[in-house]
């Protein structure tokens, strides 16, 4: 790793550690390796949103050219958002793409991905399904959401329903993810969940 | 106190050196250049000496110019800001009407003052050296090129430096009626000729406001400046692994006005560097690709075409687009200007969609990867099977994570495209296969 790119993600780390976001407990990073290449963020789900009390880790990947490239950062909780992959968090934000500027930092990159999960951008969406949910039903989104954060990023339990109807499927003899995903794609209509997993 | 060397250079073409302290006075400087020419001719009677008697000077009305202003006698050295290895032009003249003003005892400005009361304040680059250094800005006659040239007023900014016909004097030398200045600078870290000249980088100030990079965050001296509003400043090393990220990515971006160049590293608008010199702290061999680069990139915007054989690269200039089989003149190399491969018969699939925009091949992936596909055949067979040309310029382009949507890394493509389909981005591939 060059110098530069070593010696801002020190100072950059530091910084995370000492602001007043991570007093609160709203984002934190953590080394991977001794080199700085890889870290371990994580953020909080925004309050008043279904992310809320869930803790969402990130992977964060510095490359040599860092800080003129931008980090290549993956959501590793599993997430329903219309701007996150549901299978590969896969994030898409401009500033994690083209829109990247060197005076941008780790802290920088947190907190927007924070307001990411707090104001989604339907209208360029990194997962198809999710962001036409959003658009079109967005009770099932948000109760989905909500769903995936209790199971994947130990958000407080406040919706039953969805636990039952994974449980019902799983009872079929289908794996729990599968059925979630299915669910999930279908606004948590058991019968074409179904038929999605026989098809 | 500090002793030193000064090169005077006189107008009857003599050369000579005076060690002197910088708590002399012009006039006792004056005093010992006359002291030192008595003693060094004895014989040969010069036409501008006055009468030869002991303690008598040789050349009463001996003057002294540097940088564009006259030195009067009541001044220090040190108040002139003479240096070591400062070349000072004496001119030895018995008119005086010449437009001269007459010595006043306000404080002596020199150049180099009046633009900033900060010094060392310039940089260069000097070829000498291979690098950044400090460096001195001096003033000719824009029509004689003799430095024997008073100006009238001082230049107050960048622009009446930079700029030509901006600043007006008198050319002291015989015969020469130029009344235009014409500034340059030098390596002012060691002995120069008359004649050398140094580029200078404008854009690097003498950190006096104590700035941090905003790249690295570490107060260092001098910075960058880039001309963006905010006036971002970078560290040179900073600057340098920037520009050198950026030209190996081939994301400096062809700018009519100002070429190939690059903005803030904050991604500012209206930023663009136009001093390519600055380019050349990336080093010499960075500094020649960057010409290299700067070369294909005009090329390929006036609708050329680069030779795609490895190691060639050579520009063709085949204007009837209706021609496919093109010819290298420098290595015979035979190819299709669609696909730019070897040349082939019979249709070509890869007809351009915006035929005036042919790319040469690799350089746009991974660079090390590119510049061994340059020899090997095996490598660019890789980069062939991991890379997808984009639809629109057939720069070969790498999929390295996220989603379907790509968009062409070359600044002046930017082409949207769909990795699946390779064809310009719809709604349809966000709706059925945005995630592959």
């Amino acid at each position: 790793m060059s110098n530069i790119a070593a010696a801002r993600i020190q100072r950059e780390f530091k910084e995370v550690v000492k602001c007043d976001e991570a007093a609160k407990c709203a984002i934190k990073v953590e080394m991977v390796d001794s080199d700085c290449m890889e870290l371990r963020g994580e953020i909080a789900g925004p309050p008043d949103t279904p992310y809320e009390g869930g803790n969402f880790i990130l992977e964060i990947k510095i490359p040599e050219t860092y800080p003129f490239n931008p980090p290549k950062v993956r959501f590793v909780t599993k997430i329903w958002h219309p701007n996150i992959s549901s299978k590969t968090g896969a994030i898409c934000l401009d500033i994690l793409k083209d829109q990247w500027a060197a005076a941008m930092t780790l802290r920088t990159v947190l907190l927007s991905l924070q307001a990411l999960l707090a104001a989604a951008e339907p209208d360029d969406p990194q997962d198809a399904v999710v962001a036409k949910q959003y658009k079109e039903d967005p009770q099932a989104f948000e109760d989905t959401a909500r769903h995936w954060a209790q199971v994947y990023a130990q958000a407080p339990c406040n919706n039953p329903g969805c636990s039952a109807k994974v449980n019902q499927l799983v009872d079929m003899g289908f794996t729990e993810t599968a059925s979630r995903e299915a669910l999930s794609m279908h606004s948590w209509d058991v019968e074409k969940a179904v038929e999605y997993l026989m098809s | 106190m500090s002793t030193f060397s000064l090169q005077i250079q006189i107008s009857t073409g003599d050369c000579l050196n005076v060690d002197v302290s910088d708590t002399w006075t012009i006039r006792k400087l004056k005093t010992e250049i006359n002291k030192q020419v008595k003693e060094d001719t004895t014989s040969a009677p010069d036409p501008n000496r006055s009468d030869d008697h002991d303690g008598a000077a040789v050349w009463p009305n001996l003057r002294l110019v540097l940088s564009g202003r006259e030195l009067h006698d009541e001044f220090t050295i040190q108040e002139c800001n003479l240096r070591q290895h400062s070349i000072i032009h004496a001119i030895i003249t018995v008119k005086n009407d010449k437009g001269i003003e007459k010595p006043s005892r306000k404080s002596y400005t020199s150049l180099e003052s009046s633009i900033s009361d900060h010094r060392p304040h310039f940089y260069v680059f000097c070829k000498m050296c291979a690098d950044v250094r400090l460096g001195k800005l001096r003033v000719c006659c824009q029509q004689c090129q003799a430095a024997t040239f008073i100006v009238e007023q001082d230049p107050t900014c960048w622009d009446d430096v930079l700029r030509p016909m901006r600043i007006h004097g008198t050319c002291q030398s015989d015969g020469c009626h130029g009344n235009t200045a014409e500034f340059y600078f030098k390596c002012a870290s060691h002995k120069t000729s008359l004649m050398e000249r140094a580029a200078v980088l404008y854009l690097i100030k003498t950190n006096t406001q104590h700035v941090s990079c905003i790249t690295c965050t570490d107060t260092s001296d001098p910075v960058l400046i880039f001309p963006c509003q905010q006036s971002h400043a970078i560290c040179i090393p900073c600057f340098t692994s920037y520009s050198s990220t950026k030209l190996n990515e081939r994301q400096f971006i062809q700018t009519p006005q100002y070429g190939y160049t690059i903005g803030c590293v904050a991604g500012c608008e209206n930023s663009f560097i136009q001093e390519i010199h600055h380019f050349r702290l990336m080093g010499q061999q960075q500094y020649e690709k960057y010409h290299r680069f700067a070369t294909e990139e005009c090329l390929l915007q006036s609708g050329d075409v680069l030779c795609p054989n490895a190691g060639c690269g050579e520009g063709l200039s085949i204007p009837d687009m209706q021609i496919r089989k093109i010819h290298c003149k420098t290595c015979k190399f035979l190819f299709c200007r669609h696909c730019l491969l070897e040349y082939h018969s019979g249709e070509c699939y890869q007809q351009l969609e915006n035929p005036s925009g042919g790319a040469t091949a690799g350089d746009l992936i991974d660079p090390v990867q590119a510049e061994r596909a340059r020899w090997e055949r095996e490598a660019r067979e890789t980069i062939r099977k991991t890379t997808k040309p984009c639809p629109k310029c057939k720069v070969p382009v790498e999929r390295n994570s996220g989603c379907m949507h790509m968009a062409c890394p070359r600044p002046n493509c930017n082409f949207e495209w769909c990795w699946i389909c390779q064809k310009e981005w719809n709604l349809n591939c966000t709706a059925d296969h945005w995630f592959g």
